[in-house]
């Protein structure tokens, strides 16, 4: 064979045995880039442009006034969790507009993980919604930005209207030690309904 | 050990890039997770591209109806650099093939032998749909 994989900085353990595809999704502007990027272990793929104008009147920017790009494509990350389990983190741009690539990068997942901002909690319906139609299981970890009202865990899944099996959490996405629980309880999740789920 | 977690099929996709000015080679699935590599590209490198790979694709695919026929299947994609080329072609059901080239490369060789890969790797180079996933993405392997 002769090919050995040519390691970069990062070594991947040849313990590792399972490869799980995840989501990372929610509303523009929740920080599934920010997410992707602190978590990633390796340099994170990125499709960010700059927004113009002509994108002023449909992406609400409420909340976030200073960010000036937004993804277009996708976000790529990778973290590995454990000795045995790497997660490939697969981020969907938010806009509606990119539904149709959303849902090609369903395919080979086994879960997502939906970002939610409780200023804009009934944002995160029409991703829910897309979800669930297509069998997706999920987690909710609300991204808790500064200023951002902090409410009980209570009242976030009735504003959400989550089941009550649903994972609900609270990470900054821009710090990896709240983001990875997030992720943890998402798989924690997905190994309670599928139990020793086979990979391909 | 899943499939893409080792690289067996790396020194195939070697042979493509005797091909001159042939850069790298790079097999992925359809969800985006590398398969295999050449061995000129690093494992994460590769990685991030498979990814990326997979969303070009989808975004290829979503523009059919700009040429005409919604349902056409699509087949190749073309990316051009000042300094290069990345030609993405599907690899049977589920699977995708890339080779990037410089700008000097013969364009026309090496979508011929991307070609010849894909027909004698045949079944090997196919990711089968996971049973409990939803159906692949629309990538008609003609």
């Amino acid at each position: 064979m002769g090919s050995a994989p040519v390691s970069d900085q990062v070594y991947l353990s040849d313990s590792v045995r399972a490869a799980v595809k995840i989501l990372v999704v929610g509303h523009f502007a929740v920080g599934k880039t920010t997410f992707v990027g602190t978590l990633s272990e390796i340099r994170p793929l990125r499709t960010e442009e700059i927004m113009t104008q002509a994108g002023a009147h449909v992406d609400d920017l409420a909340g976030s006034p200073e960010k000036t790009t937004t993804t277009v494509a996708m976000d790529f990350g990778r973290i590995t969790l454990n000795d045995h389990l790497v997660l490939y983190l697969f981020g969907a741009p938010g806009q509606k507009r990119f539904t149709r690539l959303w849902k090609d990068m369903m395919y080979g997942a086994l879960g997502a993980l939906v970002l939610a901002d409780t200023r804009r909690l009934d944002a995160s319906f029409d991703i829910m919604g897309l979800l669930e139609e297509h069998g997706m299981p999920y987690a909710v970890a609300v991204n808790q930005f500064e200023g951002a009202p902090l409410f009980p865990e209570e009242e976030i899944r009735e504003a959400l209207d989550l089941l009550p099996e649903t994972p609900l959490v609270t990470c900054d996405a821009r710090e990896a030690g709240s983001s990875t629980k997030a992720l943890i309880s998402l798989v924690e999740y997905l190994q309670t309904r599928t139990p020793a789920q086979e990979q391909r | 050990m899943n499939d893409h977690m080792t690289n067996e099929l790396g020194w195939m996709l070697d042979e493509v890039l005797k091909v001159p000015e042939a850069r790298h080679a790079i097999l992925l699935s359809a969800d985006g997770m590398l398969r295999s590599h050449s061995q000129g590209i690093g494992r994460d490198e590769a990685e991030r591209q498979a990814a990326a790979l997979s969303g070009l694709q989808s975004i290829s695919r979503s523009t059919a109806e700009f040429c005409g026929d919604e349902h056409s299947p699509w087949r190749q994609t073309l990316v051009e650099f000042a300094d290069g080329y990345v030609f993405l072609v599907a690899a049977g059901a589920g699977a995708y093939l890339a080779v990037s080239a410089t700008q000097h490369v013969d364009m026309e060789t090496v979508t011929y032998r991307m070609q010849k890969l894909v027909d004698r790797l045949g079944k090997e180079l196919t990711s089968p749909p996971r049973e409990d996933a939803a159906m692949a993405p629309g990538a008609s392997p003609s």
